[in-house]
């Protein structure tokens, strides 16, 4: 895969590991860093303190507890995100209806064309 | 032969036709037509007519109150109905019910008036109609309704009721015993036992009709022989010979009678009629039906009109009335005929007189109808249009003698044969009385006619009835219409023996050779001398009053002008009075006999004579009761004296200037006295119409008194009924009650207004309701202000009707509640209120949550479940040594089984529309190159699954190797549905030439058996030069 001349940073939440990889190694494949992943809420507020993100993919479930606090941190930073989620639209709160919404299982072209949506690529 | 009442009407005898039986009542008829109707069986094959006193501002509820006495069926009469057997109908108020045709005819009676004999009314046209067909019935009731209706079922030949009994007597016996005194009721009895008799005249009509008809010539008995045996027997006893009569008429009354008397044949009959002389009496009596219908043999009344009128009528003025005797009048018919043609003469030929028709009965019942004067129409056929016009008003469907007429006659009860008789009398007119009197009481009452008529008055007879044994007493005017005139006697007197019982001695004459007893001798003689030597005498009692009158006092006493009186002062000639009166008084005050010698009377025929009157008390007769015997002795002529002195002279001349005196004074007195009378006249005059309006008055009260009572016993029976239907309300609402206590849920009624009602103990929980909320508005209610909607909920279900269903979720007490309010519908099924019921159903509804909770969390999994598969497939592979591509159409596989659950799991695993499942499918590419177009067609689960994955396979391979994998290639997608088939045409253009895949291939494999196994469908592929074309087609 080639490199972007400057690649972004971006932040995956999902508690899942195997998916997690998975989603991972696609976003790598565009030549993207991996912020993460991070499997729970705590974690990924770590991330985000310590890191500087561009973009981010979210899982809403994350084993008892949900992405909602990750993705009002995010929206607050004015960072672009994306759920990425088994659930449809319409069972998650209305507030957080705004962001997109991938369906799970994500397939790397959908996946790709999100990301570059997120940072602003024809 | 015009008394025997020849058939005027075609002769028509049907016993296919229902008996008809109509029915009177009024005051206490409820009572009696229970006891009628419950004796007669359901299917008796008869109609029953019920008709009453009804008051017509009530409505009648007899319909109801009889149909629970009687298995038959009970209807209001309406116009027109046809009658039928084993039915009852009943006459409804404000209405006047007649019958035409087997047809019953209403009419209405205006508002305000009332009709006053319905009864009679009713059995005269059912008579009419029905002829032998028609029975009527008078049970209890008053104001003696029906009287004259039964006179005419009668003579038409039907068959006549009235209600007797001693221990179930009519309440009101008044109609029952005026119908029994008109001589035409064939059976008084019970009530109860109405229903036997009946059916036996049910089952005797057929044998009426074999008799009447005559025609059985093996009958046992030959018709004109058992005439001939009747006729016989009959004149033997009533001196009348029948033998002359058509036969069919006879028969006619013959077989009434068997069938009154349930006798079987003939023979059994003559031989009952030689055994009972009553039967031949009642037998005659059928014979003779002499209804005395207005103008009865108009020609003898025409005769008199010719003869006797004029003659009545002239020379009169104010002090000399026209003055005529009508004994046994029964109804009046015969007495307000003869009041028309006198009113007629005078009012023809300007004569002013009055005119006074005594009209008296011993039956004081038959009286009250006749005083009354109002007639059904069936009564008035014999009277001219012009004389109904003139002398009655019509009121309602009868005829009311009009005043003027009625003002001519005084009806009073009085007994022929044993009272004294009136006196001076113009005219008597007895027509049909003698012809039920045997030879000895014909022997007493003609010559008491003959005393009651001024010399030369007239007597007037039926056709039938003869005086020709009295040709010294009467001449005859007019033989052939019974017209006699009195011949004028010396020794007018009245035969008082009458005044006895009448001696039965028609077996025991004295002349039959017995021997006589020393006692019977000694009455004997004792009886000659009293009659022959004795003065005439009167015993009295001390106010003047007549006991008893010895014979021989024809020239003396007379019955004084008005009213009948028995007071002997009003009796004796006017000269006597003041003496007599003078008498007797000392006479009750001493005790002592008295005498008054020498007094002047002068007789009727003008002749002076002199009389002493001797007044005793009566030895023997009690001290309360004191009687007196005042004796009338024609006195010797005193012989004047022929001596005479001076001093006798002086006293003498004394005694005259004192007699004198006294006689002045007498004179004045009397002058006095007349003149008194004279007020006492006028005053009576006056008391008289007072007493004529009283009377009507009198009448109006008693109908209407008839009329509130048998409403009160209507009213009576149905109170009764209501308490048994309030106690069975009373076990439905304690019912009702314990269902609402015992009942989770909570329900609450509204009227129309939601307005609250009623609630049960579990809504009283739920909205904090107290006793004191009944009739607030439900929603007004705080306890329910978490319910707005609740109005128009209710107002929706007001205008649908049907039931409305919410789900209400109440905050305080977190639980979810499913409300129904259901419309509440009134005895006409029209919506006059909601039901509003709430059910708790927080734990469906907890269970609904959970389960939706287990759907998404299920759908969740599932995808989660792909997403991991598809990351191990991935990985796992990942660095081996595969074919570059296998790895990603595999990966898109499970991507496209993924694609096509989320599509599911959005519907709710419902149904996915076709479009949606190919637009999904191609989503990834190039919107422009990509056609498709069709119906919205929704497909099942499975089917949808199905179709995903053949599109999947399809848009795999067009990228790989058709249409997609070049720059320019098209696809066109087009699906169409028809008879339940899906038709779907996928069609490539452009790109590269088209290669037939590999059969084994596993996207062919997929394609063919998804569309040919799973979906049961058909697949045809064509592969042309510029892309791959199929086709597919499947039920759905």
């Amino acid at each position: 895969m080639t490199a972007p001349e400057n690649p972004s940073r971006i932040l995956v939440v999902e508690d899942e590991w195997l998916i997690a990889m998975d989603t991972a190694m696609m976003i790598e494949d565009e030549g993207h860093l991996v912020v993460g992943p991070a499997a729970n809420v705590a974690a990924a507020m770590d991330l985000i303190k310590d890191n500087s993100i561009d973009a981010a993919f979210l899982d809403i479930t994350l084993g008892t507890e949900d992405s909602f606090p990750i993705a009002e941190k995010l929206s607050e930073m004015s960072v672009p995100l994306t759920f990425i989620s088994a659930y449809e639209r319409q069972e998650i709160p209305a507030e957080f209806r705004k962001f997109d919404m991938l369906p799970k299982p994500i397939t790397s072209l959908f996946l790709v064309r999100q990301m570059d949506k997120m940072l602003c690529k024809p | 032969m015009a008394i025997l009442n020849t058939s005027e009407y075609p002769f028509i005898m049907n016993t296919d036709l229902p008996l008809i039986v109509g029915i009177g009542a009024s005051a206490g008829g409820i009572n009696a037509l229970t006891q009628l109707f419950e004796a007669v069986p359901p299917r008796s094959g008869m109609a029953f007519v019920v008709v009453t006193h009804l008051n017509p501002d009530r409505e009648s509820l007899l319909h109801s109150v009889l149909q629970q006495k009687t298995d038959m069926n009970v209807k209001v009469a309406r116009d027109g109905d046809a009658i039928e057997a084993d039915t009852v109908y009943v006459m409804p108020e404000r209405s006047v019910l007649t019958i035409k045709d087997g047809c019953i005819r209403l009419k209405q009676t205006s508002p305000g008036a009332r009709e006053h004999k319905p009864i009679d009314i009713f059995f005269g046209s059912l008579a009419e109609d029905q002829k032998e067909n028609a029975v009527a019935v008078v049970l209890s009731g008053g104001d003696g309704d029906g009287t004259l209706g039964v006179k005419i079922v009668k003579e038409q030949g039907g068959v006549t009721f009235a209600q007797t009994g001693d221990s179930d007597a009519p309440l009101n016996a008044e109609m029952p015993e005026s119908a029994i005194a008109s001589g035409c009721i064939d059976f008084a009895i019970p009530a109860a036992q109405m229903g036997q008799k009946l059916i036996e005249i049910r089952d005797g009509r057929a044998m009426l009709d074999a008799l009447v008809l005559a025609t059985d010539k093996d009958h046992d008995a030959d018709p004109s022989e058992v005439q001939a045996i009747i006729s016989e027997i009959l004149r033997k006893q009533s001196g009348h010979d029948f033998s002359g009569y058509k036969s069919k008429t006879f028969f006619r009354r013959v077989a009434r009678r068997m069938q009154v008397k349930q006798v079987g044949d003939l023979d059994a009959y003559c031989a009952l009629l030689k055994k009972e002389s009553d039967e031949v009496k009642a037998l005659f009596r059928d014979l003779l039906i002499s209804v005395t219908n207005f103008f009865r043999d108009s020609e003898a009344f025409e005769a008199l009109e010719r003869e006797v009128i004029p003659k009545l009528c002239e020379n009169r003025d104010a002090k000399n009335p026209v003055r005529i005797w009508v004994p046994a009048c029964t109804t009046g018919e015969e007495v307000y005929s003869l009041a028309i043609l006198i009113s007629e003469h005078l009012e023809d030929n300007s004569i002013v007189a009055p005119v006074q028709i005594f009209a008296t009965d011993i039956d004081a019942p038959a009286l009250a109808v006749a005083r009354q004067g109002r007639y059904p129409e069936q009564l008035l056929r014999k009277v001219s249009q012009k004389r109904l016009a003139r002398h009655f008003n019509r009121d309602g469907a009868s005829y009311v003698v009009c005043k003027k007429v009625r003002e001519m006659c005084i009806f009073s009860p009085h007994n022929v044969i044993s009272d004294p008789p009136f006196s001076r009398m113009d005219m008597v007119s007895c027509r049909n009385l003698l012809i039920y009197f045997g030879a000895d009481l014909q022997h007493q009452v003609i010559p008491t006619f003959h005393y009651a008529l001024k010399p030369a008055g007239y007597l007037f007879l039926g056709n039938s009835e003869s005086i020709s044994q009295y040709s010294d007493l009467f001449s005859t005017v007019d033989k052939k219409n019974r017209i006699f005139q009195a011949t004028d006697q010396g020794n007018r007197r009245w035969n008082p023996s009458g005044m006895m019982p009448p001696v039965h001695s028609k077996n025991i004459t004295p002349h039959d050779g017995q021997e006589l007893s020393d006692i019977q001798l000694r009455h004997k003689v004792e009886r000659h001398i009293l009659e022959q030597h004795t003065p005439a005498h009167a015993v009295i009692r001390d106010d003047g009053e007549i006991v008893f009158v010895s014979g021989g006092t024809g020239g003396l006493l007379e019955m004084p002008r008005g009213a009948p009186s028995h007071h002997l002062l009003d009796m004796v000639p006017r000269e006597v009075r003041l003496e007599l009166r003078a008498t007797l008084h000392q006479v009750v005050e001493s005790r002592r006999s008295a005498t008054r010698n020498d007094l002047k009377v002068t007789t009727a025929s003008g002749d002076v004579q002199r009389l002493n009157i001797k007044v005793e008390p009566l030895r023997g007769t009690g001290k309360k009761d004191q009687l007196f015997v005042v004796f009338f002795q024609p006195a010797e002529s005193a012989a004047p004296d022929p001596v005479g002195n001076t001093d006798d002279d002086r006293r003498q001349e004394a005694a005259e200037h004192q007699l004198c005196e006294l006689r002045e004074r007498l004179q004045s007195t009397v002058e006095e006295y007349e003149t008194a009378l004279e007020e006492l006249k006028s005053s009576n005059e006056e008391l008289v119409s007072v007493n004529e309006e009283a009377q009507s008055t009198n009448e109006e009260l008693e109908a209407s008194k008839e009329e509130m009572q048998s409403l009160n016993e209507e009213l009576n029976t149905i109170n009764a009924e209501l308490s048994g239907s309030i106690q069975e309300l009373d076990h439905a609402n304690a019912d009702l009650r314990n269902l609402f206590d015992a009942t989770q849920i909570a329900t609450v009624f509204l009227d129309g207004d939601l307005v609250i009602r009623n609630f049960t103990p579990a809504a009283a929980e739920l909205f904090n309701l107290r006793a004191a909320d009944l009739g607030r508005p439900l929603p007004e209610l705080a306890s329910v202000s978490d319910y707005p909607e609740l109005k128009d909920h209710i107002r929706e279900v007001f205008d649908s009707g049907s039931v409305y269903e919410h789900r209400l979720y109440r905050r305080e007490n977190r639980a979810h509640y499913l409300v129904r309010i259901t419309p509440y519908l009134g005895g006409d099924e029209t919506v006059e209120g909601a039901v509003v019921t709430l059910v708790d159903v927080s734990s469906l509804a907890k269970a609904e949550e959970h389960h939706k909770v287990l759907i998404a969390e299920l759908n969740h999994r599932v995808k989660n479940m792909l997403g991991v598969v598809i990351t191990i497939v991935k990985t796992s592979l990942r660095g081996k040594d595969l074919r570059s591509d296998a790895l990603e159409t595999l990966t898109n596989r499970l991507h496209g089984m993924a694609r096509a659950y989320n599509r599911l799991s959005e519907r709710s695993w419902t149904e996915v529309c076709v479009r949606d499942i190919v637009k999904g499918e191609l989503e990834p590419f190039d919107p422009d190159r990509i056609q498709t177009s069709g119906p919205d067609v929704s497909l099942k689960p499975p089917q949808a699954l199905a179709m995903s994955m053949v599109i999947h396979e399809l848009a795999t391979n067009a990228i790989k190797y058709g249409a997609l994998s070049n720059k320019d290639g098209r696809i066109e997608v087009k699906w169409a549905a028809k008879n339940s088939r899906l038709a779907l045409e996928w069609v490539e253009s452009g790109g590269p030439v088209a290669k037939e895949p590999e059969r084994n291939g596993f996207g062919y494999v997929l394609i063919h058996g998804q569309i040919e196994r799973q979906l049961n469908g058909e697949l045809e592929t064509s592969f042309a030069a510029n892309g791959l074309s199929l086709k597919m087609e499947f039920p759905y």
